[in-house]
């Protein structure tokens, strides 16, 4: 494993503006999350739900250390670790619909041993579509969206990533859902 | 939309919220002031939002760590997992996911399946399905897709599998039902797959279109033998009652339903029939497009399997031969006592209607032709029948084997490895059968592809019978010819061709010896057949590498050489852990790396080395020749422990009288001991054993130079030199020999000679000649060339300490020795054995050190 101090280096490298610590940085990350997550699926019952901050929490704490970065490199590791998890879930997402088109649904096969149903799977491809228009009208909204769904992030870790009170990151994400599921459901 | 729109829509959006449902139609009224648009637009999110209260709510985490933990979602694409680096995704299998990766050591394309954590559960799951994965990667079949092996790194599992370029029947099967000869074609190879599987006790648990590749030559390969039981239904993974043992156990998979046998719906415990009912599923619909069973609902599929009535077959193409339809609802029978109780009947059934069909089809001209052609065969059967009875009254007088090396002939140097590997592993082979005596000569005269001399040189080694062989190339594809001559009359007892594929080298071997067994009237008995397949390994890879290991280390024996022979029996460790042979390569490896390149390991590492791999190889096979000789070799030249040293020799002589290298060493030991006598014979043995073999030569003419039989040597080494002059063994022990004799002249001739070819073999008997010869001058020249040599490599300190003895400067000489010692350096091991000390004895030091080597000086 890249030790953390290199992968602090990166995050702090890409604060300051290096988009190849980016390319660099997403990875390791991603990598780490699997970790996380194949160790706790072991470790919980199935079907327990995680404290929704605890993965990216970890992952954070695991990767980055702590007494070199400042409270906006956090907030900037939360942001990837958002974008991570958002396509990630739509890369999975994406497949399964694939997998439908090509024909397999006929049979229920091995295959079909599905983590996200099919349904859902289509929502959160809507979602993803809607979030990127979303992006055009309202930046910011996009990733309070981002943060708190795709991360897990609670109302107030949103607000210290984005540096916006709490009340606004309240505001923005009653606002987002709302047309986000309003944009949904004219899609279908 | 502007900016200003926007958040004038958001603020209306959220007072709204706070209003009460009665007074919110007043306040839009009055806000929006006949701007319809906005209104709308206000509304509509206003009603989205509270409809879907649970909307997004949950965040997407606890589905992401599914899919984190589960699929690894493509991610790995790009990575290096142990040697193997992934290149693309193929797919996901309910297993997990499937990528195409290269094995950077054996630098070919392999599949990686991967297997997701949540299927299993616990470590006794992961320990079944490792053991299931095991089993099939023992199956060799050219229609099962080969399993390398099962790996565990950086907490993935995954399976290393053959990679197999081609569509799944599933895909060929959407474009429709195969015609009829093609369907048979593959049916069979099919058939065969599931035949070699059963006949190992596994059951494939999940015969479907989707798991049968075929190639672009319309050759099948079978995927996914027996890890079907090892996916675990949704509910459990979603933790409904059932332990992982229950769910192994148990026949049910959660999979793909219409292809199921009643029993397996059923959950109940499966044997190979219910492979061959789910075969019948997919033979029909290679037949006639469609599944029988399959319906709009899981339920009604099952219930259509586990009907009392098979089916009416539907879309059955017309006019199918009047068997097939037969068979394949035979397979079909929902009892299955009433199917096909193995593979190879179908087999067999399927072959009947497939050569009825054909000669159906031909035409009555053809007919005709076809009865001239039975008659014809008929004629020679009588014939077969006939030589066949002559030749075992012929044969039942053949004892004695000699295997002659295989040759090499494809002018491809780069396949000598398999040459040599091929008849080492063949003779080991037929070493399993102990009422043939071998005669395995590791070196044999020029022209023996001429049968004339390939019957002298049978009868010098006073064998019945002789095994030649070569290797060939046409076009691509390698061939292995091999024939059987009898010494009596020169006759060719039989001959055959076969098609070197790497893939099967393994079961190539096996139907070798068992094809020249046969042909030499030894009909196996009882273990032999079982000892014949004895593998030393199931890996083809570790195989390969081992052979080609000891290509390298027999050749000549150079540092490059030497070296590369330990990074290959390295590598082939790697592959098979278990597998003995290597570790005895290695370990001699290690014996030979200080004698032949001394310096690139210290002598006591290599050492420790070499006793490590030969214990290695001793604790996996306690019955290897090889093994109990490196290990004698280590105990005699670098534990000076003479007695454990004599045992481990004999053992390997017990355990093959043949194995030559065990004599040579044994020679040597016995000449160290003084039992002159004893050396002598055994290296007299090893000649006969190895007739044409240098190394056996030198053996003898060393032993009876150690006895002191100078003139005897002598006459040995001049007519070894007569046949080839330059040979750098030969000249060394000439002129050793003639300094005994005191004929320092020619001894420092002949050694002048041996400098001039090769000068490190020769400086130090040189340096020894000249100072007995007087001519300390040229002597201490040889000193400086030995230190102007130790510049560039490291030279042991026993060259120069014979240089010392030579010029009688023992006081130089016994601290070289005390270097020697301390290095524990093996040549020391012949202190007392070897004339050259001789004039060290008078010396007490002498006898000091001869002690410390166990030694009686």
């Amino acid at each position: 494993m890249t030790p953390p101090s290199d992968i602090t280096r990166l995050l702090l490298a890409w604060s300051d503006g290096d988009q190849a610590a980016l390319e660099k940085l997403l990875p390791l990350i991603e990598q780490e999350l699997h970790r996380i997550a194949r160790r706790y699926m072991r470790r919980e019952n199935p079907g327990h739900t995680l404290q929704t901050t605890a993965l990216v929490n970890e992952a954070y704490f695991r990767l980055i250390d702590q007494r070199d970065v400042h409270w906006q490199n956090r907030a900037h590791f939360f942001g990837i670790a958002a974008q991570i998890m958002r396509r990630i879930l739509l890369n999975y997402a994406r497949d399964r619909q694939r997998d439908k088109r090509g024909g397999k649904a006929v049979q229920v096969s091995l295959s079909e041993v599905a983590v996200i149903t099919p349904e859902k799977s289509a929502e959160l491809i809507a979602l993803d579509e809607s979030l990127k228009r979303l992006a055009v009208i309202d930046e910011r909204k996009c990733r309070v969206v981002e943060l708190r769904y795709f991360g897990g992030l609670s109302v107030e870790e949103t607000a210290e990533v984005l540096g916006i009170s709490t009340i606004t990151v309240a505001r923005d994400w009653k606002m987002a859902k709302a047309w986000l599921a309003r944009e949904i459901r004219h899609d279908d | 939309m502007t900016t200003n729109e926007w958040q004038r829509i958001e603020e209306l959006f959220h007072t709204t919220l706070q209003l009460a449902d009665t007074d919110r139609a007043d306040y839009l009224t009055r806000q929006c002031a006949g701007d319809e648009t906005l209104r709308q637009e206000v509304e509509s999110l206003v009603a989205a939002f509270e409809s879907e209260p649970s909307f997004i709510q949950q965040p997407a985490l606890s589905l992401g760590m599914k899919v984190l933990s589960d699929g690894l979602a493509g991610s790995l694409v790009g990575r290096s997992i142990g040697h193997y680096k992934v290149v693309k995704l193929l797919g996901k299998g309910g297993m997990g996911e499937v990528y195409l990766a290269e094995d950077s050591v054996l630098e070919r394309p392999v599949a990686l399946k991967f297997i997701a954590n949540n299927l299993i559960g616990d470590e006794w799951a992961r320990e079944q399905l490792m053991k299931e994965a095991r089993a099939v990667a023992r199956l060799e079949n050219s229609n099962i897709c080969a399993v390398y092996g099962v790996e565990e790194t950086d907490r993935h599992n995954f399976i290393v599998m053959q990679y197999v370029d081609g569509e799944t029947m599933a895909s060929l099967l959407s474009r429709g039902p195969l015609g009829l000869e093609r369907a048979l074609n593959l049916a069979e190879q099919i058939i065969s797959a599931l035949s070699a599987a059963h006949a190992r006790g596994i059951i494939h648990r999940d015969v479907k279109p989707q798991n049968i590749i075929v190639t672009a030559d319309d050759q099948i390969k079978v995927l996914d033998f027996g890890l079907a039981k090892f996916v675990r239904q949704q509910q459990d993974a979603k933790g409904v009652g059932r332990t992982s043992e229950q769910t192994l156990t148990s026949g049910f998979v959660v999979g793909t339903v219409a292809y199921m046998s009643p029993e397996q719906t059923r959950g109940e415990e499966l044997d190979c029939r219910s492979d061959l009912f789910s075969l019948g599923v997919v033979l029909h619909e290679m037949l006639g497009g469609q599944n029988p069973f399959l319906r709009q609902t899981d339920a009604e599929t099952i219930s259509a399997i586990t009907a009392d009535e098979t089916p009416p077959l539907i879309g059955l193409p017309p006019g199918l031969p009047g068997g097939l339809e037969r068979i394949v609802r035979k397979c079909l029978a929902q009892d299955r006592e009433l199917r096909y109780e193995t593979a190879d009947q179908l087999l067999r059934d399927l072959r009947g209607v497939r050569l009825s069909s054909s000669s159906e089809q031909r035409t009555a001209r053809q007919r005709i032709h076809l009865q001239r052609y039975a008659a014809a065969a008929l004629a020679l059967v009588c014939v077969l029948l006939a030589a066949a009875g002559f030749f075992y009254l012929k044969l039942s007088k053949i004892h004695t084997l000699a295997a002659l090396p295989i040759t090499n002939q494809s002018e491809d140097s780069a396949l000598e490895y398999l040459s040599v590997g091929l008849t080492q592993n063949l003779s080991d082979k037929f070493s399993y059968l102990p009422r043939l005596k071998l005669r395995l000569p590791s070196v044999v005269p020029a022209g023996t592809n001429d049968a004339e001399v390939l019957v002298k040189v049978g009868r010098e080694l006073k064998a019945d019978a002789v095994l030649s062989g070569q290797i060939v190339k046409q076009g691509d594809a390698l061939r292995l010819h091999l024939s059987l001559l009898d010494t009596a009359d020169a006759s060719q007892i039989w001959n055959g061709t076969f098609n070197l594929d790497a893939a099967n080298l393994l079961v190539l071997q096996d139907d070798i010896t068992r094809e020249v067994a046969s042909k030499l009237g030894l009909w196996l008995i009882g273990d032999e057949k079982r000892l014949l397949t004895k593998h030393q390994t199931d890996s083809q890879d570790a195989l390969s590498l081992y052979m080609r290991g000891r290509y390298y280390w027999g050749l000549k024996r150079d540092r490059e050489n030497i070296q590369t022979a330990i990074r290959l029996f390295e590598r082939a460790i790697e592959l098979d852990p278990s597998f003995a042979k290597a570790y005895t390569g290695l370990a001699d490896s290690y014996v030979l790396i200080t004698n032949v390149a001394y310096g690139p390991v210290p002598t006591k590492e290599a050492m420790d080395k070499a006793r490590w791999n030969a214990r290695q190889a001793l604790d996996l096979d306690d019955a290897l020749p090889e093994a109990h000789t490196s290990m004698g070799i280590i105990k005699l030249l670098h534990g000076w422990n003479w007695q454990e040293a004599e045992q481990e020799f004999a053992r390997a002589i017990e355990l093959d009288p043949e194995y030559a290298p065990a004599r040579y060493w044994y020679s040597n030991l016995l000449a160290m001991q003084g039992r002159f006598d004893e050396s002598i014979m055994q290296s007299v043995i090893a000649k006969g054993l190895d007739p044409y073999s240098p190394h056996a030569e030198v053996n003898y003419g060393r032993a009876l130079y150690y006895s002191r039989r100078y003139d005897e040597a002598a006459a040995h080494f001049h007519k070894l030199l007569e046949g080839n002059p330059d040979y750098p063994q030969f000249l060394h022990m000439m002129g050793l020999v003639l300094l005994q004799q005191g004929r320092y002249e020619e001894a420092i001739a002949t050694l002048e000679k041996l400098y001039s070819i090769r000068p490190l073999h020769a400086a130090a008997a040189l340096g020894y000649a000249y100072g007995k010869a007087g001519r300390h001058h040229d002597a201490l020249g040889i000193l400086r060339t030995l230190d102007e040599f130790s510049r560039t490599e490291p030279i042991p300190p026993l060259e120069k300490a014979l240089v010392y003895i030579g010029m009688g400067h023992r006081d130089e000489a016994f601290s070289m020795l005390e270097k020697v010692y301390e290095e524990r350096f093996g040549i020391l091991a012949y202190l007392t054995t070897d004339p050259l000390y001789d004039d060290l004895r008078p010396d007490p030091r002498f006898a000091d050190l001869a002690r410390r080597l166990n030694l009686t000086p």
